[in-house]
C-alpha cells in the first residue's frame, strides 16, 4: 500500500509548481509535509490523489494513479481539503455519510462524529457550523470513507488543524496517529512546525516545488533549514529526550528591519 | 406530522386529477369522472374528457415535472439554489427558435415547436463547447458564457420582433407566457418520449449530485465521475426543458420554486428532491392551468402569468432568507 512517486512534475498554467519530485511513502506512519506558502504542498497532495494531471509516475499499491478510475481511487484514499464549500443545507450526518462507500448505520455515523468531538451534531445544519466544527465534520467524512474501503487506506489531510483550537488540534493529530498505528497511511500538510514535530514520524520539506529535506523531525528541524526555507533567523531549541521545538517569542519584533522575512 | 406527510401526495394527486379533468366550460363532477371509467358519459363529454382534458392533464404533468427536474439538475450543477435551465441557454435559445418559427411559419404550431426545440439545443451545444477546457466542462465559464449568450439571443429576438406584424406579435407574446392550450395526443406522445425518461432517470444521478454539493474536487475524491455527471445533467436538462418549452412555451419559475419548496420541507437530499420535484412540478403546472382557464373564462390566461405570480414572491423570499 505504498506510494511510489517518481519524477513527478505538475504545471499550473505556465508555472511549474512541482519539479521532478521522487519519494516513497509508507503506510503505518504519519508523514507531514511542510514548507512555505506556495511551495507546492497542496499541489503534491492533489496530484497524489489523482485530482490533478501530472508528468512522471505516481503509483499507489502498484497502480498508476492517472490510469485508475475515481471509484477505485476512492477505495484507497480520502482527501480532506483545505477549504470546504457546501451548496445546500445538508444535516451533518448526511455529509459524513456522503463519504461512505457503502451505507453505514446511523449509529456508526454518530460514532464517527463522536470520535472527532462532534457527538450530538448529527441533525444540525452543516452550513451553520463554525470553521473548526466544519473541519472536524470533514475529517469524520474522510474516516467514513476509510472505514468502508476494501483495502488498506490513505488519509490525505490538507491543513486539517488550521481552524482548530489547541485541544482539537491535539485530538486530530492523535486520531491520525491511531489511524497510522492501525496500518493506514497518513499524509498531511501542516503549517505549525511544532505540531509537525510532535505529531509526525517523518517530515518532508517542500521549497519552490522540490523536496529540500526529508527525514525524522530531529533530522529535518535545523536552524539551517528554518533559515534557508522560511528565511527566518530562529534557532531550533533542542532539549535532551524531547522533540526539537521553535520558540516564536525569540524572533525579534519587526523594528524596521524585518530582514529576510516576507513583506506582507 | 408523518400521517399528514403520507396523505399529502395522494390527496394532491387526487385534487390534480379531479380539477384537471373536471373543471372547464363542460363541468365534470368527480362522480361523473368515476362514471367515465364505465363509459357512462354523453358523446360530448367523452370528447371533452378523452380528446381535450386528458391530453392536457398529461402534458401539464410532464411539462411541469420536466421543468422542475431540470431546475434541480441545474441547481445541483451550479451549486446554487437559484439556478434554472435558462442559465445554460435552453430557454433563451428556444425563445429565439420560437420567434423565428412564428415569423417563418405563421401560426403553424409544429413549425414553432420544432424551431423552439432546436433553438434550445443549439444554444446548449454552443455553450457547452465554449465551456470546454482541457476536456472538462468549466462551470464558471459555462455560467459567464450563458449570461453573454442570453444577452445576444435576447437582442436578436428583439430585432426579429421589430419585423413582426401584429398577429405575429400576439402569437409571440402568448407563446412566451406559456400555455397548455394546444395539448394533443401527439404532443403528449412527444413529451412521453423526451421528458418522461429524464424524470425517471434523473434520480440515478442523485448520489453524485449530493456529493457535488461539496464541490467538484470533493465529489471526485469520493469516487464520482464528475465530468460524466455534469454532461449527463446538462443533456437531461436540454432534453427535458427544450421539449417542455417547445410543447408549452415559456412557463417560468416552476424550476426554481418547486425544488426550493421540496428542500424546505424535506431537506436537500437529491434522492428525495428529484422524484418529489417531478411530481410536484407536474401538479403545480396542472393546477396553474386549471386557474388559467377558469379565472377569466371563457378567455384563457397564459399559464406563465400564474406561475410567475406565485413564483416571484417565493423567489424573493429565497433571496431574503439566504445567509449572506
Amino acid at each position: 500500500m505504498t506510494f511510489e512517486i517518481d519524477g513527478l512534475s505538475v504545471r499550473r498554467g505556465a508555472r511549474t509548481v512541482l519539479h521532478e519530485v521522487s519519494l516513497t511513502l509508507q503506510p503505518g506512519a504519519v508523514t507531514v509535509l511542510i514548507g512555505p506558502n506556495g511551495s507546492g504542498k497542496s499541489t503534491l497532495l492533489a496530484a497524489l490523489s489523482g485530482a490533478l494531471p501530472y508528468q512522471g509516475s505516481v503509483r499507489l499499491h502498484g497502480a498508476e494513479v492517472r490510469d485508475t478510475g475515481p471509484e477505485a481511487l476512492a477505495g484507497r484514499r480520502a482527501l480532506m481539503s483545505q477549504q470546504s464549500e457546501l451548496a445546500f443545507p445538508f444535516p451533518v450526518h448526511e455529509i459524513v455519510a456522503l463519504g461512505a462507500r457503502r451505507p453505514l448505520p446511523r449509529t456508526r455515523i454518530d460514532g464517527l462524529l463522536a470520535e472527532v468531538g462532534l457527538a450530538g451534531f448529527g441533525p444540525r445544519n452543516a452550513m451553520a457550523l463554525s470553521g473548526g466544527e466544519s473541519q472536524r465534520m470533514h475529517l469524520a467524512r474522510a474516516l467514513a470513507q476509510a472505514e468502508t474501503a476494501d483495502a488498506a487506506f490513505w488519509l490525505m489531510l490538507d491543513e486539517p488543524v488550521s481552524s482548530l483550537d489547541l485541544a482539537h488540534q491535539m485530538a486530530t493529530m492523535d486520531r491520525a496517529r491511531a489511524f497510522a498505528s492501525a496500518g493506514g497511511g497518513v499524509l498531511m500538510v501542516l503549517h505549525d512546525l511544532n505540531l509537525a514535530v510532535r505529531g509526525g514520524d517523518r517530515i518532508i520539506v517542500l521549497h519552490n516545488g522540490a523536496i529540500t529535506a526529508d527525514g525524522t523531525p530531529q533530522e529535518v528541524m535545523t536552524d539551517a533549514m528554518i533559515a534557508r526555507v522560511y528565511g527566518c533567523d530562529l534557532p531550533v531549541n533542542k532539549v535532551p529526550d524531547r522533540a526539537p521545538f521553535l520558540l516564536v517569542q525569540s524572533l525579534p519584533r519587526a523594528a524596521g528591519s524585518a530582514q529576510g522575512r516576507p513583506a506582507i | 406530522m408523518t400521517a399528514a406527510r403520507c396523505l399529502f401526495l395522494p390527496l394532491l394527486m387526487l385534487t390534480v386529477l379531479v380539477a384537471g379533468l373536471g373543471t372547464g366550460s363542460t363541468g365534470l363532477s368527480p362522480l361523473r369522472l368515476a362514471e367515465a371509467v364505465h363509459g357512462g358519459l354523453t358523446a360530448q363529454e367523452r370528447i371533452v374528457l378523452w380528446d381535450i382534458r386528458l391530453p392536457r392533464l398529461f402534458l401539464g404533468l410532464l411539462v411541469g415535472g420536466g421543468l422542475a427536474v431540470s431546475g434541480v439538475l441545474m441547481q445541483a450543477l451550479f451549486r446554487n439554489p437559484l439556478a434554472d435551465p435558462g442559465v445554460i441557454g435552453v430557454s433563451p435559445g428556444a425563445a429565439l427558435g420560437a420567434v423565428i418559427g412564428i415569423l417563418l411559419g405563421g401560426a403553424g404550431q409544429w413549425v414553432v415547436m420544432v424551431a423552439a426545440f432546436f433553438g434550445g439545443w443549439g444554444a446548449v451545444a454552443l455553450l457547452t463547447r465554449i465551456a470546454q477546457r482541457g476536456g472538462q466542462t468549466d462551470i464558471a465559464r459555462l455560467l459567464l458564457a450563458g449570461v453573454a449568450l442570453s444577452a445576444l439571443v435576447g437582442a436578436i429576438t428583439g430585432l426579429l420582433i421589430t419585423m413582426a406584424n401584429d398577429t405575429q406579435l400576439r402569437d409571440l407574446s402568448y407563446w412566451s407566457m406559456g400555455s397548455l392550450g394546444g395539448a394533443t395526443r401527439q404532443k403528449v406522445a412527444l413529451a412521453v418520449l423526451t421528458i418522461l425518461p429524464v424524470m425517471l432517470l434523473a434520480p440515478r444521478l442523485a448520489a453524485g449530485l449530493n456529493a457535488l454539493s461539496l464541490g467538484e474536487t470533493a465529489a471526485f475524491h469520493m469516487g464520482h465521475r464528475v465530468e460524466r455527471l455534469k454532461q449527463t445533467a446538462i443533456l437531461m436538462t436540454a432534453l427535458a426543458t427544450g421539449s417542455a418549452v417547445a410543447l408549452a412555451g415559456g412557463i417560468g419559475f416552476v424550476g426554481v420554486v418547486v425544488p426550493h419548496l421540496v428542500r424546505l420541507a424535506l431537506g436537500p437530499d437529491h434522492r428525495v428532491v428529484l422524484p418529489l420535484s417531478a411530481i410536484l412540478g407536474g401538479a403545480l403546472v396542472v393546477l396553474a392551468d386549471v386557474l388559467a382557464r377558469t379565472l377569466t373564462a371563457p378567455a384563457e390566461l397564459p399559464i406563465g402569468i400564474l406561475t410567475a405570480l406565485v413564483g416571484t414572491p417565493v423567489f424573493l423570499q429565497i433571496l431574503l432568507r439566504r445567509p449572506a
